[in-house]
């Protein structure tokens, strides 16, 4: 049962559990696209990014990919670490459409939630997007290709 | 020119394969033979002492990597060799395995026999076809002389070899990736750790290495360390390394030379100076991911720690020069438009960070960029530098670095002149 | 449409794959042999790979769609893949490429009316000392020039004609 300590809070967690889940214990909720608790974790999104402090590991890590250890100290809000996160969403959003206002998912959308949690605003890209053919999934589905980000949720 | 001593381009006669008559005349196998007669863990161990090197970019020292593999492991284990050769700039296996692909079936036998791996792969880039072609003839000759297939040389040692033809992509040259690819799985790299060695093909223990550095050890077997090490001409150093030279030269071709041969040397003798009479500017010294070398760069030794110095690496050593008319904002834009379009679209910071870079530097040259866009070129280069999946980016970022590290004033005088000044 | 792959080499590959523990190993052979015969990789071409194999299509297309030696799309009867790196780009690999495209008629990505020529941009083909180069099917012709690119646009032409 690692102990380790994320944000100054101390937390206990079992043998196995990654970093971002110990950080859910204390309710800190890293901001994460590629990590779900039923799929595993794959490290390729590059969101949720916190700054390894001391211990056995150290440096900037992708919190889903690194087992808690006894130990560590972790920070969800070291400058380098929310500047990656920053920049990891506002790439997430380059080829976005700015369709929130027709957008079902509008709202209750996890992409909006991570992009005011990791402070992008404005795009500065002003360049053509990527765009996608859709799929025929048959009459029930409606593929909307061009809003995906491609984040391997 | 100086004679250097050939040791992989020893038989190397234009337009001509080596067959394994002759290839046994030269001494071909002597070194497979001496790697039977030592325990294999002895094997690893002289390949350790040479300092011999990876010569597919990286150059991680050959026998650490074999150290850490586990030979004593019962059960499948793997050896493969990395011929996806697709780094800008790199042609050098090419050039070996077209003239004597022995060394390089010889190596992997020695290789497997001191790893204790019975399966080994050579993984060729699709454009590689005329070399597939004479590795297959290779193997063959080789299995009928008995030094393939089962008990090689009455050693009780089984190993076959298999040539896989894979079907293009920059990204199989990084190892998982490759890896992938031979399990025939869509080809996006792995995470590391687990190492292929601990966990590679079809999660068994799993060596992968160079056609350059499998085809030196050979020599190192047959020869011995000091030779090997006798051969460079930087006393701190082991070896030589095929150089392909590239770009505004009177003469680009592949050579063996010494490592620790100053560039000076190598652009001016062996590439017989820069072509039409121009003046040397700049150079990739080791593929499209090494950062630039410039003429305050002229008189450094061409090996490992001494490009390191230098703020480069020695890479693959394929050396592509750029003459005094060249626009580096350029040269940035053409290798970073390579490197975004061969990302493989598995992490952020790659697939759209490299794309977002590509954007800049079209503005820069085209003469439509601003100061703010200097900024961002900048803090791009920061949060993808060591942020990504794996090492793609990585060195995509070396020329980009490099330009603004080296010529920050050529990106000033594009902004502000509001076109390409070269132009 | 024309026959994807002979019988025999698809008896070829069911035989490999149930004499191997991971038949995946061979999706790229398959669908490299199924090229070499046909010219490209239609969709009936994923599906014979995933049915002769035993895997899914699904497994076959998202290897398939990963390389660009692969073409999932139809392509004249020669491939033309012309190199845009660093070697080839410093010297002269824009000006062959104009005037491949002037002298076919094409863009790049484009076939020929005739069905003859594919015109492709690829990344570097390891003949940088041989640059410009551009490789066509299997054979990489270097030190490019727009009187050489003729010849070899004509040299394969009578190529063709004779295949017919």
């Amino acid at each position: 049962m690692p102990k380790l300590t994320i944000d100054n809070l101390e937390v206990t967690v079992p043998d196995g559990t990654n970093v971002l889940e110990a950080a859910r214990e204390l309710d800190i909720v890293i901001p994460h696209f590629c990590y779900h608790e039923a799929l595993g974790a794959v490290g390729s999104c590059r969101l949720c990014a916190m700054m390894f402090v001391d211990g056995p590991v150290k440096g900037l890590q992708m919190a889903c990919m690194v087992q808690a250890q006894d130990g560590m100290v972790v920070s969800s809000t070291d400058p380098d670490a929310m500047e990656l996160r920053e920049h990891v969403i506002e790439w997430a959003m380059i080829n976005h459409p700015h369709d929130c206002p027709v957008c079902d998912e509008g709202g209750e959308c996890h992409l909006q939630e991570m992009t005011v949690a990791g402070g992008h605003g404005v795009r500065r890209y002003s360049g053509k997007k990527c765009t996608f053919v859709n799929q025929d999934l048959g009459p029930f589905v409606q593929q909307e290709m061009n809003r995906c980000i491609t984040c391997y949720r | 020119m100086n004679a250097y001593t050939q040791v992989l381009f020893k038989n190397r006669r234009p337009n001509e394969t080596v067959l394994l008559p002759e290839y046994e005349k030269n001494g071909g196998y002597q070194g497979l033979r001496a790697a039977m007669k030592m325990p294999p863990a002895e094997v690893c161990e002289l390949v350790k002492g040479s300092g011999l090197r990876g010569r597919g970019g990286a150059g991680f020292p050959t026998g650490i990597k074999w150290s850490f593999f586990p030979a004593d492991q019962p059960g499948d284990k793997y050896l493969v060799c990395n011929g996806d050769e697709m780094e800008p700039g790199t042609y050098k296996d090419r050039q070996l395995l077209l003239a004597d692909p022995h060394q390089l079936v010889e190596g992997m036998a020695i290789a497997a026999y001191a790893l204790q791996t019975q399966i080994g792969y050579i993984f060729l880039r699709y454009a590689y076809e005329d070399c597939f072609q004479r590795l297959e003839r290779a193997i063959e000759e080789a299995v009928e002389a008995g030094y393939l297939g089962e008990n090689i040389l009455g050693s009780g040692f089984d190993v076959e070899l298999h040539v896989h033809g894979s079907a293009g992509r920059y990204i199989l040259g990084e190892e998982t990736s490759q890896l992938n690819g031979l399990e025939g799985r869509r080809p996006n790299p792995r995470s590391k750790p687990p190492f292929p060695a601990q966990r590679g093909l079809f999660g068994r223990p799993t060596n992968v290495n160079n056609v350059e550095t499998l085809a030196t050890v050979p020599h190192i077997l047959t020869h011995g360390t000091a030779w090997f090490q006798a051969l460079a001409l930087n006393p701190e150093s082991a070896g030589t390394k095929l150089f392909g030279l590239s770009g505004h030269l009177n003469r680009t071709e592949c050579f063996e030379l010494p490592l620790g041969i100053t560039l000076r040397e190598v652009v001016e003798d062996f590439g017989g100076g820069v072509r039409g009479g121009k003046k040397f500017k700049a150079c990739l010294p080791g593929g499209a991911s090494t950062p630039y070398l410039t003429t305050d760069h002229l008189d450094v030794m061409m090996d490992f720690n001494p490009l390191e110095e230098a703020e480069s690496r020695l890479g693959t050593a394929g050396v592509t020069v750029f003459d005094e008319d060249t626009c580096m904002v350029a040269v940035t834009r053409n290798l970073n438009q390579f490197f975004a379009r061969e990302s493989c679209g598995w992490c952020t910071p790659c697939r759209e960070g490299l794309s977002t870079i590509s954007w800049l530097l079209d503005r820069i040259e085209f003469g439509r960029a601003t100061n703010d866009d200097l900024t961002m070129l900048k803090d791009q280069v920061k949060n993808i530098k060591g942020r990504s999946f794996c090492a793609l980016a990585e060195g995509a970022m070396g020329p980009v670095e490099a330009l603004l590290r080296l010529y920050e004033d050529e990106i000033k005088d594009h902004i502000r002149k509001g076109c390409c000044p070269f132009n | 449409m024309k026959e994807l792959l002979p019988q025999k080499q698809i008896d070829s590959f069911k035989a490999k794959a149930a004499a191997i523990a991971h038949p995946h190993e061979l999706i790229v052979d398959q669908l490299r042999a199924i090229q070499a015969h046909h010219g490209w990789v239609p969709d009936d071409g994923v599906l014979l790979t995933a049915e002769t194999l035993g895997v899914l299509p699904i497994e076959v297309e998202e290897v398939a769609t990963f390389y660009d030696k692969i073409f999932r799309r139809e392509v004249g009867k020669r491939v033309i893949h012309v190199c845009d790196s660093i070697c080839c780009w410093s010297t002269g690999a824009e000006m062959i490429t104009e005037h491949l495209m002037k002298t076919l008629g094409i863009g790049l990505g484009e076939t020929t009316a005739d069905g003859i020529f594919t015109l492709l941009p690829t990344c570097c083909l390891g003949a940088c000392g041989d640059a410009p180069a551009m490789m066509i099917g299997f054979t990489t012709h270097g030190f490019l020039t727009t009187e050489k690119i003729n010849d070899i646009l004509q040299r394969e032409r009578a190529a063709v004609a004779a295949e017919v």
